[in-house]
């Protein structure tokens, strides 16, 4: 898929902008804080509702502003086009619309733009809390499975009803609360999130290790193994699963009394990273680190394109400086030809002559792009 | 900054209070009656405290009444062995305009939901199992909405009906009349296909 047009209306930095990218590599070139990264968190909203620098999506609002606007026109590979917006309010408001039709709720947006982002913090994925590992999953799975973003929208609500209810248990006892109720829906979509996730880094671990591979020259072995919470066996199916669920639920349910929250299911995941058979985090250089996270990119990227039969469109933020040479590239020799790529970096220093002669440049400057030749 | 006369304010204030009704929808409203005839406003006033007054629930299914129990309840040619269980009364004016259902009604008057402190023993529970135990009633029907809390409360019910010997039902989940597939949200299609019937 591509994006012919872009445009945005009161979105961070940007008053108004209109940006018509070209099909293969776009390269933003600027300073720090110029807004090179704003318009990547746009194209990234466009796809999944939420930002990837923030988890307050309201911050792209501008000051003394009360809305923002970021809207796109996208072509599939057949050849059909599709005009999406998205409006976001001071109150975490979100309205969608799709051909100026506007959708009932904004995940509707989901699945007309694909895109996957690897930017500077995203070495949180090796590093961070279990948390952003989670959420890497999430946004993936989001992005290629509508049963799954429904699930893990009542999962989340379900999981918020049932640790209120377990924090006014432990203030006042009472035998009739309902907490059966709350804990069988908890397992009912819990098994779901469980087993879409488990099949998911199966997928993810076979893609990352080629493209690791590739980027290591044959030098390293990357593996992606699944944590799940409760621990899963690789063949069970959703009887089992649910079995295993209500077992450690049984387990923890006088800790849970005590402690007033639930302390068994999915939102306890967790995946590793193992280079040779060697934790990642633990054992792993950061330069090491850094392209464990561009092969688990670029497996989302095949992933998402697998499953969904379209390239999604790829965002590399100020990510190039980090590589070295040899490794930026393989990188880019693995791009080019394929989906369309919008990279942000402060200059063009290392950027193949074969890559700079057919990419779109664009200058950012205080909030203001510009396309130029070299 | 000119402010609304007293009067006026008071009564945009009072408006603003009611659901979906913002700041500018409420004074627009009160412009309007400002300049509506004064036997208007009469019997908009008359109708807002006749309301408070002669409205009650009925003391059987918690419906709202004018009488001590509602006209669903009085009724003879109604099955008094079926209670479709609502969350809120607004749901049995959607259910009678099937005209299919001819049994009686339960008004839980809410759903569980822990995160607003509405816990189980809230809702008009005990007055369901008083009226399973006493009325001879043989099947309950389970029609709260099919979202996380309408589900969890009729999972809730159902857990506690059981053991009385009374059957329960849960209202089908499935795709809307008139509507087309490829519209369909995948969890309505994915019930649909879990509840098909035999042709």
């Amino acid at each position: 898929m591509l994006i012919e047009e872009i445009s945005l209306d009161r979105f961070r930095n940007y008053p108004s902008l209109h940006v018509e990218p070209v099909p293969g590599v776009n390269i933003l070139v600027g300073d720090n804080a110029q807004g090179k990264s704003n318009l990547l968190e746009a194209i990234y909203m466009l796809a999944t509702t939420k930002s990837f620098r923030t988890v307050r999506d309201t911050e792209v609002i501008q000051s003394g502003q009360s809305q923002s606007r970021a809207s796109a026109t996208v072509r599939q590979s057949d050849g059909s086009s599709a005009r999406i917006a998205l409006t976001l309010g001071r109150s975490e408001q979100k309205h969608a619309s799709i051909n100026a039709a506007s959708t009932e709720r904004a995940v509707d947006l989901l699945g007309v733009l694909r895109a996957v982002v690897f930017a500077a913090q995203d070495l949180r994925l090796i590093t961070g809390e279990p948390s952003c590992r989670r959420r890497h999953m999430d946004l993936a799975l989001a992005q290629t499975s509508l049963p799954y973003l429904q699930d893990l929208g009542a999962y989340k609500r379900i999981l918020l009803q049932r640790n209120k209810l377990l924090k006014s248990l432990r203030e006042r006892w009472s035998a009739n609360s309902g907490l059966d109720a709350w804990t069988s829906q908890l397992v009912r979509y819990g098994i779901g999130l469980l087993l879409h996730r488990r099949d998911f880094v199966q997928e993810m671990s076979e893609l990352a290790g080629q493209s690791h591979r590739e980027l290591s020259d044959g030098a390293e072995d990357l593996s992606v193994h699944y944590h799940p919470n409760p621990s899963l066996q690789a063949d069970d199916g959703p009887e089992l699963a649910k079995e295993r669920y209500e077992e450690a639920l049984q387990r923890v349910a006088e800790e849970e009394l005590r402690r007033g929250t639930t302390l068994a299911g999915p939102q306890r995941d967790d995946l590793r990273f193992a280079i040779n058979g060697l934790e990642a985090r633990v054992y792993g250089s950061q330069g090491q680190q850094r392209t464990v996270v561009l092969s688990i990119k670029l497996a989302e990227l095949d992933y998402i394109e697998a499953v969904s039969g379209e390239e999604p469109v790829l965002l590399l933020d100020d990510v190039m400086s980090d590589l070295d040479d040899q490794r930026r590239r393989r990188l880019l020799r693995r791009l080019s030809g394929r989906c369309q790529t919008f990279i942000t970096c402060t200059n063009l220093r290392g950027f193949p002559d074969e890559i700079l002669s057919q990419a779109g440049l664009f200058r950012v400057e205080a909030g203001r792009i510009e396309r130029f030749c070299l | 900054m000119l402010h609304h006369a007293k009067p006026l304010a008071r009564l945009i204030g009072e408006l603003g209070k009611l659901p979906g009704i913002g700041p500018k929808s409420a004074q627009r409203m009160a412009y309007h009656i400002l300049r509506s005839s004064a036997s208007d406003v009469q019997a908009l006033a008359e109708a807002l405290l006749e309301v408070k007054e002669r409205i009650r629930f009925c003391a059987e299914c918690f419906n709202f009444s004018e009488e001590e129990t509602c006209s669903v309840c009085r009724d003879p040619r109604r099955n008094a062995h079926v209670v479709c269980v609502v969350a809120e009364p607004r749901d049995i004016m959607a259910i009678e305009r099937t005209q299919e259902y001819r049994g009686l009604y339960h008004v839980l008057q809410g759903l569980v939901s822990p995160r607003d402190g509405i816990m189980p023993e809230m809702l008009r529970v005990r007055e369901l199992l008083q009226r399973i135990a006493t009325r001879g009633i043989e099947e309950v029907i389970v029609a709260t909405n099919p979202t996380v809390e309408g589900d969890t409360t009729a999972l809730y019910l159902a857990k506690l009906l059981k053991p009385v010997g009374v059957r329960v039902t849960l209202l089908a989940h499935g795709l809307p009349v008139g509507a087309e597939l490829d519209y369909a949200d995948p969890a309505t299609l994915s019930s649909a296909l879990q509840y098909r019937r035999e042709l």
